[in-house]
């Protein structure tokens, strides 16, 4: 991250100020995103998302696992993140490993739930197979590519749309199982379940700067910033996930203040994005 | 097309495809042959003895492109010269760098460069407008000229004879660059011109193109005659900080800023040549469009502005012949 002369912070502190960013957009102005589905052919499901000059990959791979004793209904799901080094200089060698970390927390905090699974915004019913026997596992990665600025929104998105572009293949239980023994399992090549991703919330990350909160922070604009939430909210308006970065408190009535903002401007963003995933599929399926 | 991370419906896709190949076949038509991608064979007489240069390799004995680029011959040395290097510097080249460090009587800034360029004390006109030399005060006071991370505007002064580059700022034209934000985009888009600072007076701005692709969107400042920096002024100077916290740049002028920010950004994508008179017609079309500053960064805007350079291209041939 190249520093800023005070002649800049100024300019962008003035920006945000007035209503008129550097780019051009408002406070709450989203920049394009654009979605690609399907870019690793190997795994069940994956896609990119690229936010202005912020580009993430999140790819879905299913496994065949064991539940957990003590939830033998539910199937497993991880979230891990990875912040490659060509994404910012500083990230070179094990420099990127705090902030993957921060983002992994911060997104499992919001899609998967409490430890009870309730909650959550994949259903991880779905995805048992047999009864405390057999279910999938679901490893969800994401990896930064590029950084500039607002990466959890982006990752988020990410892995709403590789989940919607997830397969996972049907399976045929044999039909003599004793209850002692592992069942043998069929896993099919041809069919395919689709994930239900209608539940799954968007992380909405409300930057700080000055007095006004802003929406879809770039890096300059994030390194004038006091304090950020980000907020999960679902396509009912429900939050699912808040998180709270920077050093600067916040009075609580900000706060609220924040999550009425938030959910007003997910609605556009879900909207949006679903317009894009459904656009991205199409094209996919064209190719 | 240059890989435009665009979201484009299917008729943008195809008009901007015909923007694009209109605008290359009425490119030079001459040097077609000698642009060279990685791996193809340059075309070389063998029995003539030649130089391999930079960008070259032997290759079962074919001379092979290591870069994508264009093919260069002088006397007997024969190099490909890559597009989309590092900016490469010329004497009395106007740049704009950024402030990395204060040193010992000299600021080394980074101008997108292999090295940091060097600024010396004494190729800075003092503020006090003096010609004298420079003190060991002078030297201690350097922090209140050029801190770290300002935006410098400098020209090219000579090369030393290590490789780095050493820059002045004797005009009042040259200095630190404030009220503004600074635009990267590739170096080889920025033409060298007869002028590099242009003052857009319809707009009231600034705007410097650094040949190294750093440019500089602004508020107008007048070129700063000699401040008189003494120990009054100065805690006059500590308070105007805080007084620049309310004076903001008023909503009109950072409208401008915007566009024409958001111009060079377009013209950048796009791949065209960054000059001050395709900035001004860029702007000029967003304004007839009615088109939201913002959306000027939105697919749309990047076709509409294709188009025109593709007929205005086809405009000059026709008058030429």
């Amino acid at each position: 991250m190249v520093g800023l002369s005070v002649g800049e912070k100024h300019f962008i502190q003035g920006g945000i100020a007035q209503d008129l960013r550097s780019d051009g957009r408002k406070r709450l102005t989203y920049r394009p995103i654009y979605v690609e589905t399907g870019v690793i052919p190997q795994a069940h499901g994956s896609a990119r998302v690229r936010l202005g000059a912020t580009d993430v990959i999140a790819s879905v791979k299913a496994e065949l696992g064991k539940p957990s004793a003590l939830q033998p209904d539910k199937g497993n799901i991880a979230i891990y993140v990875d912040c490659s080094p060509t994404a910012a200089p500083m990230f070179e060698g094990r420099g990127g490993e705090e902030l993957s970390t921060e983002l992994s927390v911060a997104l499992q905090r919001c899609l998967l739930g409490g430890k009870s699974g309730a909650g959550a915004g994949i259903d991880p019913t779905s995805l048992v197979v047999v009864e405390g026997k057999v279910c999938w596992d679901l490893y969800i990665d994401g990896l930064v590519i590029s950084s500039d600025g607002n990466l959890l929104d982006a990752l988020a998105a990410a892995i709403k749309a590789a989940l919607s572009n997830t397969g996972i293949p049907k399976v045929n239980v044999a039909a003599d199982a004793t209850s002692d023994e592992q069942p043998e399992v069929n896993i099919s090549d041809e069919e395919f379940l689709q994930f239900d991703t209608s539940g799954i919330p968007v992380i909405v990350t409300l930057t700080k700067v000055g007095r006004h909160y802003i929406v879809d922070a770039t890096s300059e604009e994030e390194s004038q910033m006091s304090s950020a939430v980000s907020i999960s909210v679902n396509r009912k308006g429900h939050i699912c996930g808040l998180t709270k970065r920077g050093g600067v408190g916040l009075d609580p009535s900000i706060i609220l203040d924040m999550i009425s903002v938030a959910k007003h401007v997910s609605e556009q963003l879900i909207n949006k994005l679903d317009s894009e995933i459904a656009a991205a599929e199409a094209s996919e399926e064209e190719s | 097309m240059r890989g435009l991370q665009l979201p484009l419906s299917q008729t943008q896709r195809i008009r901007l495809q015909r923007a694009l190949e209109k605008l290359q076949s009425l490119s030079c038509k001459a040097n077609s042959d000698a642009s060279v991608t990685v791996a193809d064979t340059i075309p070389v007489n063998y029995e003539d003895a030649f130089l391999k240069g930079h960008g070259t390799t032997d290759l079962n004995g074919d001379l092979v492109a290591t870069v994508c680029g264009v093919v260069e011959r002088i006397n007997k040395l024969v190099y490909v010269r890559a597009l989309r290097a590092r900016y490469k510097p010329e004497v009395g080249d106007i740049v704009v760098g950024r402030v990395v460090e204060v040193s010992q009587k000299r600021w080394r800034l980074e101008i997108n460069f292999s090295l940091d360029a060097i600024l010396m004390l004494s190729s800075m006109n003092m503020p006090d407008g003096i010609q004298r030399r420079r003190t060991a005060l002078d030297e201690l006071n350097m922090r209140g000229i050029f801190e770290e991370n300002d935006v410098v505007c400098a020209e090219v002064r000579n090369f030393q004879h290590d490789g780095s580059l050493q820059l002045q700022a004797r005009s009042q034209k040259y200095g630190k660059l404030e009220k503004g934000q600074l635009l990267i985009v590739d170096p080889y888009l920025v033409k060298k011109s007869k002028q590099h600072f242009h003052h857009l007076e319809q707009f009231g701005i600034d705007l410097v193109l650094g040949r190294n692709g750093f440019i500089w969107v602004g508020e107008h400042v007048e070129a700063r005659d000699s401040m008189v920096v003494d120990q009054a002024n100065s805690s006059e100077q500590s308070m105007v900080p805080e007084e620049k916290n309310k004076t903001h740049t008023p909503l009109e002028m950072r409208q401008n800023i915007c566009r024409i920010a958001n111009a060079v950004r377009v013209l950048s994508t796009l791949g065209f040549s960054i000059d001050a008179d395709l900035i001004l017609e860029t702007v000029e079309l967003s304004s007839t469009v009615k088109i939201d500053i913002h959306d000027m960064l939105g697919s749309e805007f990047h076709v509409l502005v294709a188009e025109r350079e593709a007929e205005r291209r086809s405009l000059v041939g026709k008058r030429k012949r």
